[in-house]
């Protein structure tokens, strides 16, 4: 100690003054800037106990100490004293019985000499072995005591020899020794192993150990180390980097030693039933014989496929059957056990289910048998005789009209009129939103609290790639009976709402694309009105417009264009809205005339719906 | 005339004669010459409004409407209506084994050492000629106490919020099920041609309380038809979505294009017949009225300066729960049968006294002002008001316990809710707890139940009013045997 205890010392201090570190010019120091200053009437000390660093005793060690007495007030005698499992070890200048403490079970203190010359700085020495300190113990306390007077202490020290083997820095043995106590920066998976008793180590452990004192505490390895450390360190997050770029995904994995599954009393968690293993419903064929004793998610699967099984190409044809017809041939497509309906044209499934799965599970090749089918082509025209004996279409006396699902109506607008960025991939966007949709629900720390919407082709990709936030889907799905993913939806409803009109009518997605939409005609749809109406139908409703249709669209663009080339300013209005601009080339009364025609012709009922 | 030929295989060339073969079945020319005929089924709404099944209501109903105030979160019962004078002499001390009964707690309070009893720091009083204890947290409700039905004994399945709510609204703590005001669109149609038959409001709540979530599900129709889902009137901007124009777009401009539109929808008609389509020209109509219809409804001035007074300074402010209850009894003014109001923030698992007065605060004067208020107007007795929130909230502190400020965790055994006008006895209490606030001793009132007792109220039999889904006969109470609670009925 030099100028001032270790850091962390708690000091505890008897006499009339409390501790003080001096210098000059009150006094010059033995060594460095300051100097340990006591006066005592009586017993006075200045004791220090503390978890830092633990001072070593070294071989042949000797206890240095700087001292000087005042000449006009000379104590009785001083001591040192150490603390190493108890504060056993004293050693004492002057007059011992005059300091002596008395403590229970020491040893007296050692007597190493007469009091030093007052007035100036004296170095004093104490063999350590003399009072009781032997090579490797650690001395954690350390005191300045004396019997009256004024005393100056200063540069406190042990020396001694000092071998590769003892140091802490040097030997790992060593530094097992000091445990954990003293060092800092040991990381939390490093301090138990080295606070442990080093036989009680694993030999993984002690390798652990010992690569850890390589790398950061030994003197001579270290400095090669650290940077072969930094090296790796930039190598490891270049891998790391490299891995996060790739998707990735979770795979199912078999346990190794496989779970014990019950049957659960009425499907409750707590109330586990017989044991049982993987098998099929009895009803259905059995699993094939396995290799090993137990089946596996591949042997499901096997089975799944498996021609002696006939679900799964049932029930897959049967939902096909449900996208193109709106209903399945199996009406509770979810279903086909003994609560669901039996199917309303049995061969027809067993033919279908049967080819695809001779196919090989061939969907395009399906898809293809069901389009062209007589039953797909026929037209939806009906009259009330069918509709009120055959309301649900189950005999296919038509073809269904069915409206698109939300998905559809969107991505429809926006290729329509050419708005739609077909991009593929990526990460999902957030398009237009009405405000305070996510914050009436949301958790108040949610990080989808609030909305922020995307911009540029964000704005305009297909509508797989929108967020979804569960609690609050987005409107353009919800309005049109997308199902929020909370529960299982094996087949949406068609509604037909208030709500649906003032969205296609009013949702700035949907009048953009109006906007767009009319920049088609005007640019690519022919010169004429006529011509242009006549694509406009081409291209929302796939046919020309008949005489009459086409005169009532002409009719009703005559009145905007008329309105907007006397208030100009309306027609900015309405081409500026969303975020894409105009084309400048249209004049914009023109412009907002057509946009009010494309708003018309993506609101016709027959855009909507599947003829 | 124009070449029949022509036009008709025009429109025969669909989009689905692109995939190959030309089959085209010339019946459709026949269509032609039978001409329009007006199609009414089941599906054709007429006006937008839709109908209610055939033979519901199954007997004459008290309400025609409901309006349900939803306090999200587990109000405290012990520091609004469940008096426990009892408990002031138990501060601190733990609560008894036999109390608890072996009751699973929630991890938020497992951990405890202890479970002192905490008595409300709020003083109760007794109001009204039947004498109700209430906390003096809730002034204004105090004033409404004879016209209320108090149920002190509600209990619940759920100790977590989602799936507690997600029971409260839908029977069951799994999603996807319709929520109560779907099905009682779904049972009694709507009742108004120009709004919709369910309305949600989420108003804001008081910053610095404990907000829980809330989903969308709790006012979504299930398997239900998507249209018997609730609409959320949004508190800010336009309450309806999409309901303006846009720029540069006025309702001039508008009724030319809906009239263009419903011409060329009608031709078409004619030659396909599907009803599907008169509909859509039905919505499209109701669509233009909603836009004049809501603007109307939200408009307060022309509410007298008295009626603003009943529900106090807050109506004025856009989205607060007062303007949301006065939103209410216009609503259903107007015809619309279900109206729900999602208050958020009664989660107090700390700073209790202070949070749930902020609540209070925010909801006691709106909630007795709509009661008085349907009552002055004689609305009162066909319109059936609902409060309350999931589950309770335990006597034990959760957290550090001091006379005046503690917490409360979930408590599922019991908690307070009360109900008022569409035949409920006013002055009413229904059931008793322990000395805890615990237990119920005396006349449990299962969520189910409540849920029968509100169809029973709308003139809804709940045994006999389901919708077959995945080969189950669904109702909103369940399978459980559950019971209407006669005892709160007029």
């Amino acid at each position: 100690m030099d100028d001032a205890f270790p850091a962390k010392a708690k000091v505890k201090s008897k006499g009339k003054a409390p501790v003080a570190l001096v210098g000059d010019p009150e006094i010059k120091p033995a060594s460095g800037g300051r100097a340990l200053k006591r006066l005592a009437e009586g017993f006075g000390e200045d004791a220090y106990q503390g978890d830092a660093a633990p001072i070593v005793v070294p071989r042949n060690a000797i206890i240095q100490v700087m001292v000087r007495l005042s000449d006009t007030n000379l104590p009785k005698s001083v001591m040192l004293k150490f603390y190493s499992d108890g504060w056993k070890h004293r050693a004492v200048w002057g007059d011992a019985a005059a300091i002596s403490e008395g403590i229970a079970g020491a040893p007296e203190p050692f007597s190493a000499g007469p009091l030093p010359k007052p007035g100036e700085w004296v170095k004093l020495e104490v063999p350590a072995g003399k009072i009781g300190l032997k090579a490797g113990d650690q001395i954690t306390g350390f005191s300045f005591a004396q019997f009256g007077g004024l005393v100056y202490w200063d540069r406190l020290a042990v020396a001694g020899e000092t071998s590769a083997a003892d140091d802490p820095k040097l030997s790992f043995q060593a530094w097992q020794q000091v445990k954990g106590k003293s060092q800092t920066g040991v990381p939390k998976d490093i301090i138990p192993l080295l606070n442990a008793f080093p036989e009680k180590l694993t030999t993984e452990q002690t390798a652990k150990l010992r690569e850890y004192f390589l790398i950061n505490v030994c003197k001579t390895t270290q400095p090669t180390m650290q940077p072969l450390v930094g090296a790796i360190a930039a190598v490891e997050k270049e891998v790391k980097d490299f891995d996060g770029t790739l998707p990735s995904t979770y795979i199912m994995g078999e346990v190794p030693k496989p779970r014990q599954a019950h049957i659960m009393h009425r499907g409750a968690y707590d109330k586990p039933g017989q044991p049982v293993e993987p098998q099929t419903p009895a009803f259905l064929p059995p699993l094939p014989a396995t290799v090993t004793n137990r089946a596996t998610r591949l042997d499901l699967a096997k089975w799944i496929v498996s021609p002696e099984n006939p679900l799964a190409a049932r029930v897959a044809v049967n939902r096909f059957w449900q996208h193109f017809f709106g209903l399945g041939l199996v009406k509770t497509s979810s279903d086909f056990g003994s609560q669901g309906e039996s199917p309303s044209h049995a061969e027809a499934l067993d033919f279908l289910a049967v080819t695809f799965r001779e196919s090989g599970w061939d969907m395009k090749q399906l898809i293809t048998t069901l389009v062209t089918s007589q039953a797909y082509h026929q037209s939806s025209d009906t009259r009330d005789a069918l509709l009120n004996q055959d309301p649900e279409n189950r005999l296919l006396a038509r073809s269904p009209r069915l409206r698109l699902n939300a998905e559809a109506i969107r991505d429809q607008a926006l290729y329509v009129s050419d708005l739609l960025v077909e991009k593929m991939g990526g990460k999902a966007v957030r398009t237009y939103q009405p405000p305070n949709i996510w914050e009436p629900v949301g958790y108040i720390d949610s990080n989808t609290r609030k909305y922020k919407q995307d911009s540029g082709e964000s704005l305009y990709r297909r509508s797989l790639y929108v967020f979804i936030k569960r609690t609050a889907p987005a409107p353009f799905l919800v309005n049109f009976d997308a199902p929020s993913r909370e529960a299982f939806c094996s087949r949406r409803d068609r509604g037909n709402t208030p709500l649906q009109a003032l969205q296609l009518l009013n949702d700035v997605q949907y009048f953009e694309a109006a906007r767009a939409f009319a920049q088609r005609l005007l640019t690519k749809g022919g010169a004429t009105p006529q011509e242009r109406i006549a694509f406009g139908f081409q291209c929302a409703v796939n046919r020309a417009p008949d005489a009459q249709e086409a005169g009532r669209v002409l009719a009703m663009l005559k009145g905007f264009e008329e309105k907007y080339r006397a208030q100009p300013d309306l027609a900015k209005k309405v081409i500026a809205v969303g975020e894409s601009k105009p084309d400048a080339a249209l004049p914009p009364a023109e412009l907002a005339a057509w946009t009010q025609v494309a708003n018309l012709l993506l609101n016709l009922d027959e855009t909507i719906v599947r003829p | 005339m124009h070449s029949i030929f022509d036009s008709e295989f025009q429109r025969q060339m669909t989009r689905r004669n692109f995939f190959g073969g030309l089959g085209l079945k010339l019946g459709g020319i026949a269509l032609a010459q039978l001409g329009l005929s007006r199609l009414t089924t089941a599906q054709a709404a007429t006006t937008g409004a839709h109908p209610p099944l055939p033979g519901l209501p199954h007997f004459q109903p008290r309400a025609k409407a409901l309006i349900y105030l939803h306090m999200n979160g587990g109000p405290s019962q012990l520091d609004t209506f469940d008096y426990k004078p009892g408990l002031t002499d138990l501060f601190g001390k733990d609560l008894p084994p036999s109390i608890q009964g072996g009751q699973r707690l929630s991890t938020m309070t497992s951990g405890q050492k202890n479970f002192p009893v905490a008595p409300s720091k709020f003083s109760f009083q007794q109001h009204g000629q039947c004498g109700r204890w209430i906390s003096s947290l809730l002034p204004h409700t105090a004033r409404i106490v004879d016209d209320i039905a108090v149920i002190k004994t509600v209990h619940t399945n759920a100790i977590n919020h989602d799936p507690a709510c997600t029971f409260l609204f839908s029977g069951s703590e799994i999603p996807g099920r319709p929520s109560l005001g779907s099905w009682v669109s779904y049972g009694l149609g709507s009742g108004s041609e120009n709004l919709p038959s369910f309305v949600v409001f989420t108003p804001k709540w008081p910053d610095g309380s404990n907000g829980q979530a809330i989903y969308s599900r709790l006012w979504n129709s299930g398997f239900l038809p998507g249209k018997y889902s609730g609409v959320a009137f949004r508190s800010e901007a336009d309450p309806v979505l999409y309901l303006p124009n846009p720029s540069g777009v006025d309702q001039g401009d508008r009724r030319a294009l809906l009239d263009t539109l419903g011409d060329l929808n009608r031709h078409r008609l004619e030659r396909h017949h599907d009803p599907d389509t008169q509909n859509r020209i039905d919505q499209y109509e109701m669509a233009f009225r909603l836009q004049s219809s809501v603007p109307e409804l939200t408009d307060l001035s022309k509410e007298s300066k008295a009626t603003l007074d009943l529900y106090g300074p807050d109506v004025n402010r856009p989205g607060s729960f007062a303007q949301s209850c006065l939103q209410a009894r216009r609503l259903v003014e107007r015809g619309v049968r279900t109206v729900q109001l999602f208050h958020r923030g009664w989660d107090s698992h700390s700073d209790l006294p202070k949070q749930l007065g902020n609540q209070c605060k925010d909801t006691d004067q709106g909630c007795a002002a709509l009661v008085q208020d349907l009552k002055q107007r004689g609305l009162l007795g066909q319109t059936l008001v609902v409060w309350g929130g999931e589950f309770g909230r335990t006597v034990y502190s959760q957290g550090g316990l001091k006379r005046d400020n503690y917490g409360r965790d979930h408590h599922p055994r019991n908690f307070c809710m009360w109900m008022a006008g569409g035949g409920v006895k006013g002055g009413v209490s229904y059931g008793e707890t322990d000395d805890y606030s615990y237990n119920v001793v005396e006349k449990p009132v299962h969520l189910n139940d409540l849920n029968a007792t509100i169809l029973h109220c709308l003139g809804i039999n709940h045994e006999r009013f389901g919708f077959k889904f995945q080969g189950l006969d669904q109702r909103l109470t369940g399978v459980e045997p559950c019971e209407i609670i006669k005892g709160i009925l007029a």
